[in-house]
Formats: structure tokens, C-alpha cells, sequence
């Protein structure tokens, strides 16, 4: 079966005044159909870069300088301006960080599914077309309303004329959710859709996900830093570190038994509520500066376990199993 | 519909505070004159009798506060006694010189709107392009020439030499339409250009920002149409505060029309102003400061109201 998404050798740069910085730097990993895939990592680490880079959404400063991001086998910067249009939001959608901002503020939020399911149904139309609401399609309003009652929006018919700032938190981001899924994509990229949210409304958006995915066998890039989510909801986990991916594999083999010692690191920076008297570990040092990267392992700074010869070169990545792992110490198979 | 009638009373209530402010303002004008108000206006070589005429006729021999009460009360129903200089009725005065500022402050605005609103939305989404660099310069321009200076160049340029603008005078549009326009576009550029300038840089500037914003981002992220975002999506939000800006710009559109009127001979209220101020005419001065602040006043009550209509977040009176 192929893939609906395969990233190969992706680098994405961006031109500053004080120099290249090189946000992701050789990412590689696929989604099969109906997936749920993990992408952890500090701050900084690239994955948000990572997941604009597959929509060709990445803006000057930012460029693309290598690398391919093949959607069902069509490499997607090949794609021609109306069909990468096509592209964004029909076959692949976002779900963003921060809904409320995300939302534009003076139109209502059934509007603006509206538009997006419009413009995916009938094409664009001249603005001053959409300003005097001659776009308004009867049926792309049902349409938006099922959806909202979909996603858990009581009384959607009602809600679909309500602006973002009426909608709590957790409403707005099912509102987002909704939006990913009106015009049935095959992939859904997740940028921290539950970080502000507390954990109630989380634990609820995690079930509207797990099971609209498997209603409608969507596949999931879920992008986060919180390995916990990572646990409840993900089939396999890509951890990223300053710019470089640092072991993929399945969740639960990855996160039991983490074969790279950033993986590790992470994982041990964990506060654990069943052991409240052991002291939170957390990694030493900081995150490679990304003007300026080690040309070794990226990792080999703050990592324990360091070798001589991690400063020389970044390790490649190294089958283990059933997962791929950048370390030197994969290789040897002693860990 | 009950809500904005209820609001609309609220911001009545609240101008009686504000007016009544003005008011004390304008009364004061009088009171600080140094010395005798009635012999700084007639001057030294007046006659001791026509000083004691004109202190009656002022009021100024009873104590002060019965002036204000006097003053307020007469105001308040229109009546700002007469002039000193020609004894007309200077609320009949102001009547027949209003229409003429009216129609030059308006069209003043009318052609910063249409100017800046183009020219400023083209700016943002060329930004840093040759039409971007085009508009930041115009509006640099327009920014920094004196109207006065912008008043004289055009009526050189385009008066003198053509049969198609007066050089002088302004005709009302509800009496000769066609003479209407042609006598008051030279005044009404001379007039708009600054403002024009200035909504251009706003207008720019928000769009530039609107266009950073997370809801631009999700339109694009969701294949919508590049023009629907900007035209319609950001260009309304950056409009809205711009309207607050154009309300408050009112003020610099009356003292613009002062000069511009002087320029160009229009017998508007600006005119008039000056005059009454050479002529130490207070009576014609409190008429005509009270009408500014009335009309201040009322054209930011109806730009809230308009922008409390385009803007869902802004609810009329506080708690929905």
C-alpha cells in the first residue's frame, strides 16, 4: 500500500541577517493511511517548520532547499499554484495551536467553514462577490452545521452564526477540528492542537480525534512535546531534535525501550506523579544554537552517553528492529 | 434595536458633561482677557461711555457666575447673542456659513478615502515593491506639504490658467451642482491631501499587520483564495480602526479649513473665525467654538455606533 505521505532528505532554511538558519535539516519519515503519527521534540526543534514544509506553507525568509514531500505518491512542490490550492485544505488540512487566533475575529465561524468548503465545492469568487455574500451555497451551510454537531457543538444551527470570541476554548478548537475534516482529507496535520486547553477539554479532543480518524480512516501527523499524548494516541512517534529526527519507531516500543538517548532524556524529564520523591531529571545544557550547530551528533553536548567520535559527523540512521535510530550506539546494537 | 436606542441615549447623557466642558472653556475666553474685556475691545481711545455701554451689553457687570448660567442657558437654545461687529444674530451667522465648511471638510474626507484606501491596500500587499515604495513616498509628500502652500500651487497651476476652477469663492452643490464640484475640488485636495497621507500610512500599516495575523495563515493553510483573504478577510479588520482615526481626524479637518478657506475666499465658518478674531468679536468666538465641539461630538458618536456594527467583538454599552 502506498503511503499518503512520504517526507525524504526535507531541509527547510531560513535567510537572516546573521545567517542561515537551518530549522530542519534532513527529515525523512511516511504516514500510512489511517495513522496516527507522533512528532515530538523540544521547542525549536523544527517540527512545526517540518509540518508548514509539507503544505508548501513555508514564507520568505523560509525556503525549502531540499528534499521531497510526496502526498500519495505526487511530490507536493511540484505542484502547480491551483493545485497545491487544492492541495491545502481538500486533501491535507491543519489544525493550529491556537484556534482563537486562528479564527478570524469579524466573521462568524460557520462562515468561515462555509468559505473553506466552498471554495473546495465551487471555487474562489471575486471579493466583491463573497462582501455582498452572493457566494452563500445553501448546501455547504448544511454541510458545515452536520459537521459542527459532528465534532460536539450543541445546537450547531445556532452556533454556525456565533463569532470565535462567543465559543470557549475547547469549543473553538473542535469548531478547528471540524474545519480540518469538512472537506474529508486523507491527512491532518495537528500543530499542538491541545497545548492551552486544560486537561479536561484535552482528554475530549484527543477522543473527537481518535475516533473521527477511525470513523473516516484519516491519517494524523500530531505534532506535540508532551509524550503522555504521544501515549494515549499515537500508532508510531518521529522524535525530532534540532532539526535532525532522532528515532521513529512505534509508540510503544519507542517509549518503553528508547534506543537513542535523547528519546531517553525526554522521556526521564517526564515529572512522574507515581514517584513524587525522585527528582525531575532534566537535560543539562541547551538546545544547539541553530545559527551555529555542532557538525557532529547534534545531540552529542548534553548527551550522557557521549563518544569520541559523536563530534566528528551526525549519525545516520540505523535500523533497529522495527525502527529507525540516529546513534552511533544503534550501530554497535549494545546501546 | 432597543440596545443601540438605549446606547444612543447613554452617549447623549454623556455629551452633556463634555459640552458643558466646552462650554466653561469657551465662556472663559472672555473672562481671561487681562484688564476690562469691553476696553480691550473697543481700544485705548474709546470713550468712557461706550465702554459702560458695552459692559451692559456683555453682561459683564453682574458677578460671574450669573454670566455662565446666562451663557449656557442662552447657548443651549441657540442663541449667542449678536456681533459686535455687524450685529447679525451669530447663530443665523453660523447657519449661512456652515453649508460652505460642510462641503469643503467633506469632500476633503471624501477624497482621502478614496485616495488612501487603494493606495494604502496596494502598498501593504506590494509591500516592499516598486508600488509600495510609490505610496510610502506620496504619503510622505502628502504628510509634509502645507496646505496653504498645496491651496496656492493649485490655484497657479490649475485656476489661473484654465476657465474651469474659480480662483476665488465657493458655489454650493444644492445650488449649481456643476459649479458646485469645479469650486470646491482645488480646496477640497488642498484639504485632503494631509488626511489622505495619513489614513494611507494607517491604512498600510494595518493591512501589513492584519495580513501577519493567525486567520491569514488558516486561509492560506486551507487552499482560500489569495484575494478573498486580502479583500475581504484583512481588509475589514484593518478598516475598523482606521474609522476611529478618520472621527477623531475631524478636528484636524476644521483647522485645516481655516486656512483653506482663507486660500481660497470660501465664506465658511473657518473664514469666519478669523475674522471674528481680529475683530475681537467674542460672541462670534463662543459660536463658533461651540458648534466645533457639538459637531466633534457628533461625529464620534456616529463613527462608534458604525464601528460597533462592522465590529462583532465591540458590544454597545458594555455587558451584552
Amino acid at each position: 500500500m502506498m503511503s499518503v505521505l512520504q517526507v525524504d532528505g526535507l531541509h527547510t532554511y531560513f535567510d537572516t541577517e546573521n545567517g542561515i538558519v537551518r530549522a530542519v535539516e534532513g527529515v525523512d519519515f511516511s504516514i500510512e493511511p489511517g495513522e496516527i503519527v507522533g512528532l515530538v521534540g523540544e521547542s525549536g526543534s523544527g517540527k512545526s517548520v517540518t509540518a508548514s514544509s509539507i503544505m508548501n506553507l513555508v514564507e520568505r525568509p523560509g525556503r525549502i532547499a531540499e528534499g521531497t514531500v510526496r502526498y500519495d505518491g505526487q511530490d507536493v512542490f511540484d505542484l502547480s499554484k491551483s493545485e497545491l490550492q487544492d492541495l491545502r485544505g481538500g486533501e491535507i488540512s491543519m489544525v493550529f495551536q491556537d484556534p482563537m487566533n486562528a479564527f478570524n475575529p469579524t466573521q462568524t465561524v460557520g462562515r468561515q467553514l462555509h468559505d473553506v468548503l466552498r471554495t473546495h465545492r465551487n471555487g474562489a469568487v471575486h471579493p466583491v462577490k463573497r462582501i455582498l455574500g452572493l457566494d452563500h451555497d445553501e448546501d455547504c451551510k448544511e454541510a458545515v452545521v452536520e459537521m459542527l454537531d459532528a465534532v460536539g457543538i450543541p445546537n450547531p444551527e445556532a452556533r454556525y452564526s456565533d463569532y470565535p470570541h462567543e465559543f470557549s476554548g475547547g469549543m473553538i478548537q473542535r469548531a478547528m477540528v471540524g474545519m480540518a475534516l469538512l472537506c474529508d482529507p486523507k491527512l491532518v496535520l495537528a500543530d499542538e492542537p491541545t497545548t492551552g486547553l486544560d486537561v479536561s477539554i484535552e482528554r475530549q479532543i484527543l477522543e473527537l480525534f481518535n475516533d473521527l480518524v477511525e470513523e473516516l480512516n484519516t491519517a494524523v501527523l500530531w505534532i506535540t512535546h508532551d509524550l503522555s499524548v504521544v501515549a494515549k494516541l499515537c500508532d508510531r512517534v518521529v522524535v525530532m531534535y534540532a532539526g535532525k529526527v532522532m528515532e521513529v519507531g512505534p509508540t510503544d516500543v519507542v517509549l518503553s525501550d528508547p534506543a537513542n538517548p535523547y528519546t531517553e532524556a525526554l522521556l526521564d524529564s517526564i515529572p512522574r506523579y507515581d514517584r513524587p520523591d525522585e527528582e525531575i531529571r532534566v537535560i543539562e545544557g541547551d538546545v544547539p544554537d541553530p545559527l551555529n550547530r555542532p557538525d557532529g551528533c547534534r545531540f552529542a553536548d548534553r548527551c550522557p552517553k557521549v563518544h569520541e567520535r559523536c563530534h566528528d559527523a551526525h549519525p545516520p540512521q540505523y535500523e533497529l528492529g522495527d525502527r529507525e535510530v540516529a546513534c552511533y550506539l544503534a550501530e554497535e546494537g549494545t546501546k | 434595536m432597543i440596545r443601540l436606542v438605549r446606547y444612543l441615549f447613554g452617549r447623549l447623557l454623556w455629551a452633556v458633561p463634555v459640552l458643558l466642558g466646552a462650554s466653561v472653556v469657551t465662556f472663559m475666553i472672555m473672562q481671561l482677557t487681562p484688564g476690562d474685556p469691553a476696553r480691550f475691545i473697543l481700544g485705548q481711545r474709546a470713550s468712557e461711555g461706550a465702554v459702560m455701554e458695552l459692559r451692559r451689553e456683555l453682561g459683564l457687570h453682574q458677578p460671574i457666575y450669573a454670566q455662565y448660567v446666562e451663557f449656557v442657558v442662552d447657548a443651549a437654545q441657540g442663541d449667542f447673542g449678536q456681533s459686535l461687529q455687524t450685529r447679525e444674530d451669530v447663530m443665523g451667522m453660523l447657519l449661512q456659513r456652515l453649508p460652505y465648511t460642510a462641503q469643503l471638510s467633506l469632500a476633503g474626507l471624501l477624497i482621502a478615502v478614496v485616495v488612501s484606501f487603494p493606495v494604502g491596500v496596494i502598498g501593504a500587499v506590494q509591500e516592499g515593491k516598486f508600488a509600495d515604495h510609490v505610496s510610502r513616498v506620496g504619503a510622505l509628500l502628502g504628510i509634509s506639504t502645507p496646505n496653504f502652500w498645496l491651496g496656492l500651487l493649485l490655484i497657479l497651476v490649475f485656476a489661473v490658467p484654465s476657465e474651469g476652477f474659480p480662483i476665488f469663492g465657493m458655489t454650493l452643490v444644492t445650488e449649481d451642482p456643476i459649479d458646485g464640484i469645479t469650486s470646491t475640488l482645488l480646496p477640497a485636495i488642498a484639504l485632503g491631501t494631509a488626511q489622505a497621507a495619513l489614513l494611507t500610512r494607517l491604512l498600510r500599516g494595518g493591512m501589513l499587520d492584519e495580513l501577519q495575523e493567525g486567520y491569514v495563515r488558516t486561509a492560506r493553510a486551507y487552499g482560500i483564495d489569495e484575494r478573498e483573504t486580502t479583500y475581504v478577510y484583512a481588509l475589514k479588520n484593518a478598516v475598523l480602526p482606521t474609522i476611529t482615526v478618520i472621527g477623531l481626524q475631524l478636528g484636524a479637518l476644521l483647522g485645516g479649513a481655516v486656512i483653506v478657506e482663507q486660500v481660497f475666499g470660501i465664506p465658511g465658518i473657518g473664514r469666519m473665525a478669523i475674522q471674528a478674531i481680529f475683530n475681537k468679536d467674542f460672541p462670534v468666538i463662543q459660536g463658533i467654538t461651540m458648534l466645533v465641539a457639538v459637531a466633534f461630538v457628533a461625529v464620534n458618536l456616529l463613527v462608534d455606533v458604525l464601528c460597533a456594527q462592522l465590529d462583532p467583538r465591540i458590544i454597545l454599552g458594555g455587558e451584552k
